[in-house]
């Protein structure tokens, strides 16, 4: 993955101050296995930023009818819809380097902990999807 | 909890299954995510590196599986994902889509 770039959620969203995330609108994502695109529907003041493909569209229509995000759909077979894997107060008011520093150089904190897990989970359910390819990402 | 936000453990698992195998520098501009049509499902489709998508996969239903099957990685409670079918998205790869909103 390539292009991306850091972001935050607008201050004080969820009584959450500050809370890291990636920015993907840029960003290119190539993979022998796995074909992957991501959409944030709205900027952060609110005006509309992108719209679905007719795929896209017509996974929306098929699994979350009501359109409740955050949406993450692995395979047709697994959706996570409204909900994430952990709170975003682990990781509220961090510095998106330091974080990002952390989650890669295999440093222990609740909040590497946390993503890490939900990195397994997920390359998990991708792993068994995929038939156990590629096998440096999926072995145990 | 609700989150608006990008899963950073999306990408961290994206890293390791991608060709692409490190992070560039943020801010380097780059073609926008594209992705391709749905394509006729078979029981198997392969792709250019020769490797052939299992169309016959039946979904985990459980996390210990998750940690024990073929690829799995020990999952410790992470996330709440549900089954929503028995049968594969079409396509040459495996499809994997995310949408949210930048708030």
């Amino acid at each position: 993955m390539s292009g991306w770039d850091q972001d935050t959620h607008n201050q004080d969203t969820f009584g959450f101050h500050l809370v890291p995330t990636y920015n993907l609108i840029s960003a290119t994502y190539t993979s022998d296995y796995v074909d992957f695109t991501s959409k944030e529907l709205k900027a952060h003041d609110g005006s509309s930023l992108q719209q679905f493909d007719a795929e896209e569209q017509q996974i929306v229509n098929q699994f979350d009818p009501k359109g409740s995000f955050p949406f993450l759909f692995i395979n047709g077979q697994y959706a996570r819809i409204g909900d994430s894997g952990y709170s975003p107060g682990l990781i509220d008011s961090m510095n998106f380097y330091t974080l990002h520093t952390q989650v890669s150089s295999g440093a222990r904190t609740d909040a590497t902990d946390a993503i890490n897990a939900e990195a397994d989970l997920i390359t998990a359910y991708i792993c068994h999807s995929t038939g156990g390819q590629p096998a440096t990402a999926c072995k145990t | 909890m609700v989150r608006l936000f990008v899963p950073i453990g999306l990408v961290v698992a994206f890293l390791a299954t991608a060709c692409v195998g490190s992070p560039s520098t943020p801010g380097n501009a780059a073609p926008a995510a594209t992705s391709a049509p749905p394509t006729t499902q078979a029981a198997s489709q392969s792709t250019a590196s020769g490797w052939t998508r299992p169309m016959d996969v039946t979904p985990l239903t459980d996390l210990p599986s998750a940690a024990t099957s073929v690829g799995g990685k020990a999952a410790s409670g992470a996330g709440a994902f549900q089954v929503i079918s028995q049968t594969p998205w079409p396509g040459n790869k495996v499809r994997v889509f995310f949408f949210g909103v930048q708030g």
